[in-house]
């Protein structure tokens, strides 16, 4: 029974249960309903039957009523014991008006007996009297006996039919619903663990599901509590945003301070070390040989290479605080522009620009100008041992971003040491090679990262360099 | 300094690195215009000075110098403190007051030119570069730009 139930309703299974037992309980009381009406018909329909019977005993009134008045007696024994035959009757008399005689027929007692009177009548010189009474005494019994078979039937019959709707019902109703249900909530209970290192930041006494739920009441619960998880998290996550956003300022104020220092307090020793050189080999030339002038100039060459550190740092430092004020720009002219303003770099060479059409870009015009002026410089710089230098820019739209390529037929530089060329100072040639703090990349890198772009760089010693840069894209003609 | 000289200062030098004043002054005298010059070290002691206060107690108040140079990172009174002082109060708010700082921080131009200042100029760190442009600089105050009452 206890499986069966099992099957039937499953472990947990309540909202199931309860829509079984709901069905059969209403099923029921329709089918008890209708056996009722059923059966008050059928006895009606008898009772109507067992009168017409009755009234059918009336034929044989004037017959006996000639008996009577001739006072045949065995006539009337006769005729009496003939109609006792007939189904339901179970006494007939006939009683003499004058006489009071009584003749009597019995079949048996019945603790249900509906009396029928006849009177007797006949006519004797054209005049009616009346001379007795026949009365019938018929019993309901075989009427009541009937209706409890069909009631037994009707009961039997809507039963079972009631019961294997039910079932169908049941399998209907677990198929479709409470297996799913059960599943349902079950992962939301599951849930409830899963959201507990989210409670714990927001609350410090995390609610199991509580016990006697059903399995919507469960989902019920467990969703009343992820929204009210939700709306403390989202509270808890703004409080953190803010805290966060607040020590990005406080960071920022540090760092503002921090090159504000730098640019002041490390520029200051540096002028008095430029100047007071200076003025030692302006005024007391006479006394200083050769050596002593090439010492002086070598300090003044390193506190101006001192000074250059300084200035690349605050600019770079400058560019990661700078705001970014985005708008499209048309990349092509942009590079015409910034080849044209690095000319003094390219004096007296034969450096070939090449630009491609090249798709237009959203971005901080100046920001994006530095890029190009520290890769086009960079190319002119590195391409100084060839007779004819060639710098090629190329540009294409790949999805959201257009990704542009800046190529040169310069020194190159070893693919090993790729990782280092972006790096703040990084240089991979001595100064005495090629002029440069090494700031140059890192500032191209951070630009391009704050677009949300990517950099990066192939190389060959002696083969070349090309720089790729994405950034985003925006259709042409967006631009005055 | 007697006080005739106090009365006659026509540059006013705000500086607390006294190399930054050498090299400044000798500048100024190479290109002939440090004749009236004073050189203050903080800035409480630049407005003592202005108006006649603690240790220039006394001085002629109605002559101003022509030009006052004055460094932002200075101590007791900073140099944006000074300038807000200075442009505040109607005796000294007309004299050209230049910024003469290391700083090359955007935040500082707006910060001094917020409060009224004249000029800022940025000392390059390179001797030559430094002889050139303070030269200019006083040059253009002292002997080109023009000043009522003078």
């Amino acid at each position: 029974m206890k499986t069966l139930n099992r099957w039937l309703f499953g472990e947990k299974n309540q909202i199931g249960r309860r829509l079984i037992v709901q069905i059969i309980a209403f099923s029921t009381m329709i089918t008890l309903l209708i056996s009722v009406v059923q059966l008050a018909f059928e006895y009606r329909s008898l009772r109507s039957a067992m009168e017409r019977e009755l009234d059918g005993i009336a034929i044989y009134v004037p017959t006996i009523a000639g008996s009577v008045w001739d006072f045949d007696e065995k006539q009337i024994q006769r005729a009496i014991d003939a109609l006792i035959l007939l189904p339901n009757l179970v006494e007939v008399r006939v009683i003499a008006a004058d006489t009071s005689t009584k003749w009597v027929s019995r079949k048996a007692a019945t603790p249900n007996p509906i009396l029928r009177s006849y009177p007797l009548r006949y006519e004797s010189r054209g005049q009616m009297s009346e001379i007795g009474v026949l009365e019938v005494v018929s019993s309901l019994d075989g009427i009541y006996k009937q209706l409890i078979n069909s009631a037994l039937s009707i009961v039997l019959s809507n039963g079972v039919k009631t019961l294997l709707v039910a079932l169908f019902m049941v399998v209907l109703i677990r198929r479709m619903l409470t297996t799913r249900l059960e599943r349902l909530a079950e992962k939301v209970k599951a849930l409830v663990p899963g959201m507990l290192p989210l409670r714990q930041v927001v609350e410090t006494h995390p609610q199991p599901v509580p016990p006697r739920l059903d399995e919507l009441e469960v989902v019920e619960w467990v969703l009343h509590r992820t929204a009210d998880d939700l709306s403390m998290a989202v509270t808890a996550l703004n409080q953190l945003n803010q805290s966060l956003e607040s020590r990005i300022h406080e960071r920022t104020k540090e760092l503002e301070s921090f090159s504000y220092s730098v640019s002041h307090d490390l520029r200051t020793p540096l002028r008095a070390i430029d100047g007071f050189s200076k003025m030692l080999m302006e005024d007391y030339e006479d006394k200083l040989d050769d050596e002593g002038k090439r010492m002086l100039r070598v300090v003044r060459t390193n506190t101006d290479r001192m000074g250059q550190l300084i200035d690349d740092i605050l600019q770079f430092s400058r560019m990661g605080r700078q705001d970014l004020s985005l708008a499209p720009v048309d990349m092509e002219r942009l590079v015409r522009a910034v080849f044209n303003e690095l000319q003094p770099l390219v004096a007296g060479r034969d450096v070939r620009l090449q630009v491609r059409p090249l798709p237009a870009v959203l971005a901080d015009a100046a920001l994006l100008r530095q890029v190009l002026i520290n890769l086009l410089s960079n190319a002119i710089k590195f391409t100084q041992p060839r007779a004819q230098a060639i710098i090629d820019v190329t540009g294409l739209v790949e999805g959201a971003q257009a990704a542009f390529c800046v190529q040169d037929n310069g020194v190159g530089f070893d693919m090993q040491y790729v990782d280092k060329l972006f790096g703040v100072f990084e240089r991979l040639h001595s100064t005495d090679e090629f002029e440069g703090t090494g700031i140059g990349l890192a500032i191209v890198r951070q630009i391009v990262v704050r677009h949300g772009g990517k950099v990066w760089a192939e190389g060959k010693l002696d083969h070349g360099a090309t720089f790729h840069f994405t950034l985003p894209h925006v259709e042409k003609n967006h631009d005055k | 300094m007697t006080s005739d000289t106090l009365d006659n200062v026509e540059v006013l030098l705000v500086e607390d690195t006294s190399e930054d004043a050498e090299l400044t002054i000798r500048t100024l005298k190479r290109h002939g215009l440090a004749n009236h010059m004073m050189w203050v070290k903080d800035g409480a002691a630049a407005l003592d000075f202005l108006f006649g206060t603690g240790a220039y107690v006394g001085r002629d108040k109605t002559n101003m110098p022509r030009v006052i140079l004055l460094d932002l990172h200075l101590p007791k009174l900073s140099g944006l403190e000074v300038l807000r002082h200075l442009k505040a109060d109607p005796l000294t708010h007309q004299i050209p007051v230049v910024v003469l700082t290391s700083s090359t921080e955007e935040s500082d131009m707006r910060r001094c030119y917020g409060l009224g200042v004249n000029s800022f100029v940025s000392k390059p760190v390179e001797f030559e570069a430094f002889v050139k442009v303070v030269g200019k600089m006083g040059f253009y105050w002292l002997l080109v730009n023009k000043l009522p009452g003078l």
